[in-house]
């Protein structure tokens, strides 16, 4: 068993004074050893909730975890105490966040960051970590190291602060990191760096990784398998290349469809019609139907399960499971 | 440049002066945030403006907007200069769409109000008049006639893009300047949305300034492509061209940066070292030779021409394709 | 960095001229010292010839400058009414002023800090809305109306601590509370916001998430982070502190350089008014630009600016 996190049934539901709004409602995944998952999906998806809620770095005046488990190792992190979990956080699972001018703080040096990370969870003298830190920055590609320690975050520019931040999260070498929009930020030509950046490492290092993005390029970039979100549970996954190869659920071919292809000319774009739903109101229904060009009787009478089709794929649509799929 | 043109940019600069110090405030360096531009836009064509952080896009915007007044060279639109001080006759007949449809609709105001709201400046109507030439333009951007007394809050960011666009039509522009106008949005909604720019385009005949960093976008929309760089124009030509033969390598590296989500097709990838240089730091020579893979010594000393290559394909580089050593 | 503090040397000096400037001549406007001091009334000639040997004879002008060259070579003058040299009255009352002033400040951070990070780190909380209730009461009274209150309580009634004047640390007491519960109140409020402001940014998630505990997050990051908005308005409080002094000082009949100031502005001891307004004038300014200086030492950002 190569299995790192296993997640089962998560739920995770804001509260304000007028909502209960169940972001992630119901959310299973398992990440093996090596391996990067993509979590695709649109604003108001709830991909973001999910990666936080594997660590828990949410503001807990408004969001609750109501259910599920989330084992690491075979270890539930939700009966991990609060105070517990930052031995788990930047040790065990680390985080790379969107936006890096705002990730680091402000006010202390680079070097002073990288060191605090290594400090955090290993005892060593100040002089070793500051070595280990120079270590880090240059295998995140940072041209001389050594001068950029005394720098503040203010003085690097965007994709110098995001590849600090990826050093910060390698720093103890933890099991998985989790990226959450980590190019979004970044302008093509330096994300393109970034994205090298992530596959270098992913072979150097063996490390898994839970890449949170909204662009399917980035996750055929460098994804193995992925899931698709929306309204707060997973449409489809499966490996990537099948995906993209022939997505079955109509959100995912929407999806593909309406991002302007570079290779060919289209006088209109594919569109999905309609919006995103609102997640408040109770599920009586699958939740793409009010959008979705297939939808049947029995897609606005009952929400589909996730239909598991072998190899790791699965899809939550009533045409793929059930009677009428075997009809 | 044609005749035709609608909108003449000939060598146009805007830069800002830095200052530093307490007092007396010296300039301590120039931002040269457009650094001669030129350009023509043909009537009914969409030029789509492509390039990264620090190229100058926006500032050219608000240039050709006559929002601000360039430091040398002239904007010139239909044969009349566009300035501060333009006449509003001539300023209505420009429109903007703007990136962000959260900040660009004021909250407090109604949508009848926003969208009215160039029809007070420039025309004197009755609420009936008002009325009667809004609706109809809500409805081509796909909104009802019950959006007239809602608020921004009340609709999804697909939807306040599509105000910002009855907005900008309300008072029948020929052309529309549009800034990012899909890159805040999710991208089933950002097709929705380019869709409606193309339909309007055919129904009202309209003319495109299309301003982006997403080269896929600019490649759907546009007739001709001009990538950007610090201020600079580095490649110009019609899409097809542009995309089947660029000639600068910046555009090469642009297009070649983007990932597809198309397995299969993988091509290999050019990745540029280093970071953009800050638009206060641009190199001597060629603004791209700090990051260029085929930089030589000439483009350290000599800043490229934008030379055409062949019939409307334009670049700024010594070494582009069909263009002699030197 | 050099040029930016000559810079504002020069402008702090300038403004302690123009604050002198006033003073001097607003004094002036508002009465003659003779009257007071010749209170019988005098016949003219005696009151000319004090007028002569006070300098107040002289033009205006004059008056002005030999004021202001006096000050550049350290000579302040004598007092009318003390007539002594205004030097050594400021330097007699001096460390009470000083000693009290160091003490409300202590205070002042010792209770206004902690309250604001408390109430912040509990926002919304009943623990929050007292504090924040304290505090609007605190900034709203004013100083010498709580010193009078403070003295018909705890001196007048319940007889537990004395009214005036100086010599245990009990003397301390009253006139502490008076002066530090406006500015204590101040810096609670501005920590507390300076503090939420913080609390929401995205580096405090990417501390937490580097295995940060919540007490480091805090106390580490945040808070390094609201210093710069707390030194500013601890500045501003100690420059409030420097002002007030001198009202709450002739409350509790404390025999410092405040007490001093307003009894010489009611004799109308020029020399002593200008010296006192100028000495005041310069701490507060003095104050101002350290704060300003402080902003590069505490925000990187700033730093390589100049």
């Amino acid at each position: 068993m190569d299995e790192l996190l296993r997640v089962r049934g998560l739920k995770t539901y804001y509260y304000s004074a007028k909502h209960v709004v169940p972001a992630v409602d119901g959310v299973s995944f398992s990440l093996r050893k090596g391996e990067v998952l993509g979590l695709v999906g649109e604003s108001g998806s709830g991909k973001s909730t999910v990666a936080r809620s594997v660590t828990r770095i949410f503001n807990k005046a408004y969001t609750r975890i109501e259910g599920g488990e989330i084992l690491f190792h075979g270890r539930d992190l939700l009966k991990v105490p609060d105070r517990k979990m930052s031995d788990i956080r930047g040790r065990h699972i680390a985080m790379v966040f969107q936006n890096p001018q705002t990730s680091l703080n402000p006010v202390f040096s680079i070097g002073n960051q990288l060191a605090e990370a290594l400090l955090l969870h290993q005892k060593m003298p100040r002089t070793l970590a500051r070595e280990k830190a120079v270590e880090l920055l240059r295998q995140v590609n940072i041209p001389s190291p050594e001068l950029r320690m005394g720098d503040f975050p203010h003085q690097l520019s965007g994709g110098m602060q995001q590849r600090v931040m990826i050093a910060i999260a390698l720093a103890c070498r933890p099991e998985i990191i989790i990226a959450d929009e980590p190019t979004t930020a970044l302008d093509v030509t330096i994300q393109a760096q970034i994205l090298d950046l992530f596959t270098r490492l992913r072979g150097e290092a063996g490390m898994s990784m839970l890449l949170i993005t909204h662009n399917m390029g980035v996750v055929a970039e460098v994804c193995d398998r992925m899931m698709v979100m929306y309204g707060g549970v997973v449409m489809e996954e499966g490996r990537c290349a099948e995906i993209f190869d022939k997505p079955l659920h109509e959100y995912t071919k929407g999806l593909l469809a309406c991002i302007p292809d570079l290779d060919e000319d289209k006088d209109t774009l594919y569109s999905i019609p309609g919006q995103a739903p609102r997640l408040e109101a109770p599920v009586t229904a699958c939740r793409f139907s009010g959008r979705c060009g297939k939808a049947f009787g029995k897609c606005r009478g009952q929400e589909p399960p996730l239909f598991a089709l072998g190899g790791g794929r699965a899809v939550r649509c009533w045409l793929y499971g059930g009677e009428e799929a075997a009809g | 440049m044609s005749d035709a043109a609608l909108l003449e940019v000939r060598d146009v600069k805007k830069y800002f002066p830095i200052k530093k110090g307490a007092l007396p405030r010296r300039q301590a360096a120039v931002l040269k945030a457009v650094d001669g531009v030129s350009f023509a836009v043909a009537r009914g064509e969409t030029l789509g403006i492509i390039g990264e952080s620090g190229c100058g896009k926006s500032t050219l915007a608000r240039l050709i907007m006559g929002l601000s007044d360039p430091s040398g060279g002239d904007v010139i639109y239909d044969g009349s200069p566009v300035t501060q001080k333009m006449p509003l006759a001539l300023r209505r007949r420009i429109q903007m769409v703007f990136q962000d449809p959260y900040a660009s609709l004021d909250p407090r105001m109604s949508i009848r109000r926003i969208v009215e709201e160039p029809l007070r400046i420039h025309e004197r109507l009755s609420g009936a008049e008002k009325t009667g030439s809004i609706v109809p333009v809500l409805e081509q951007v796909g909104l009802g006639p019950d959006a007239l007394g809602k608020y921004p809050h009340e609709f999804s960011g697909g939807q306040r893009q599509r105000i910002g666009i009855a907005r900008a039509l309300v008072l029948n522009p020929e052309m529309l300047i549009c800034d990012e106008p899909v890159s805040a949005l999710d991208v089933s909604i950002q097709a929705q949305v380019l869709n409606l720019l193309s339909h309007l385009k055919k129904s009202r005949g309209l003319t495109y300034l299309f301003i982006s960093h997403d080269i896929s976008v600019i490649k759907h929309i546009s007739d001709r492509v001009m990538v950007m760089y610090l201020g600079q124009v580095m490649e110009l030509a019609d899409k097809k061209t542009l995309f089947a033969g660029a000639a600068h390598p910046y555009t090469l590296a642009l297009i070649s940066a983007i990932p597809t989500a198309h397995t299969g097709k993988k091509t290999t990838r050019i990745i540029l070292e280093g970071d953009l240089p800050s638009p206060i730091h641009v190199p001597p020579g060629c603004p791209f030779q700090t990051r260029c893979p085929g930089a030589a010594d000439i483009c350290g000393k000599k800043r490229p021409e934008l030379r055409e290559l062949s019939a409307g394909h334009y670049a700024a580089c010594h070494f582009a394709k069909g263009c002699e050593r030197i | 960095m050099k040029r930016y503090v000559a810079v504002r040397v020069i402008k702090a000096l300038l403004t302690v001229l123009f604050v002198w400037t006033v003073v001097f001549i607003l004094s002036r406007v508002t009465g003659d010292p003779v009257d007071w001091m010749l209170q019988s009334g005098g016949d003219m000639r005696a009151r000319e010839q004090l007028r002569h040997n006070l300098g107040l004879d002289l033009p205006l002008a004059q008056q002005y400058f030999r004021a202001i060259a006096g000050m550049l070579t350290g000579d302040a003058g004598t007092s009318f009414y003390y007539a002594r040299p205004v030097s050594d009255l400021f330097a007699e009352r001096m460390t009470a002023t000083l000693t009290l002033g160091a003490v409300v400040f202590g205070v002042t951070i010792l209770f206004g800090v902690p309250l604001g990070v408390f109430a912040a780190l509990r926002h919304n909380s009943v623990l929050d809305r007292l504090t924040m209730g304290f505090s609007v009461a605190g900034y709203t009274v004013p100083n010498f109306v709580l010193g009078i209150l403070l003295i018909f309580i705890f001196s007048l009634h319940l007889k537990l601590l004395p009214s005036g004047s100086v010599g245990t640390p009990a003397h301390f007491v009253l006139p502490v509370i008076a002066m530090s519960v406006a500015p204590a109140a101040n810096v609670a409020r501005l920590t507390r916001s300076a503090l939420l402001d913080v609390i929401g940014q995205d580096f405090l998630e990417c501390a937490r998430a580097k295995g940060a505990k919540e007490s480091r997050v805090i106390f580490k990051h945040a808070l390094r982070n609201a210093l710069i908005s707390v030194v500013t308005i601890l500045g501003a409080q100690l420059g409030y502190i420097i002002g007030g002094s001198v009202v709450v000082e002739t409350v509790f009949a404390w025999p410092g350089i405040g007490t001093l100031i307003v009894n010489s502005a009611k004799q109308r001891d020029f020399p002593v008014v200008q010296f006192g307004v100028m000495i005041i004038c310069i701490s507060v300014t003095a104050i101002n630009l350290l704060v300003d200086l402080s902003y590069s030492a505490l925000d990187p950002r700033i730093r390589g600016r100049d």
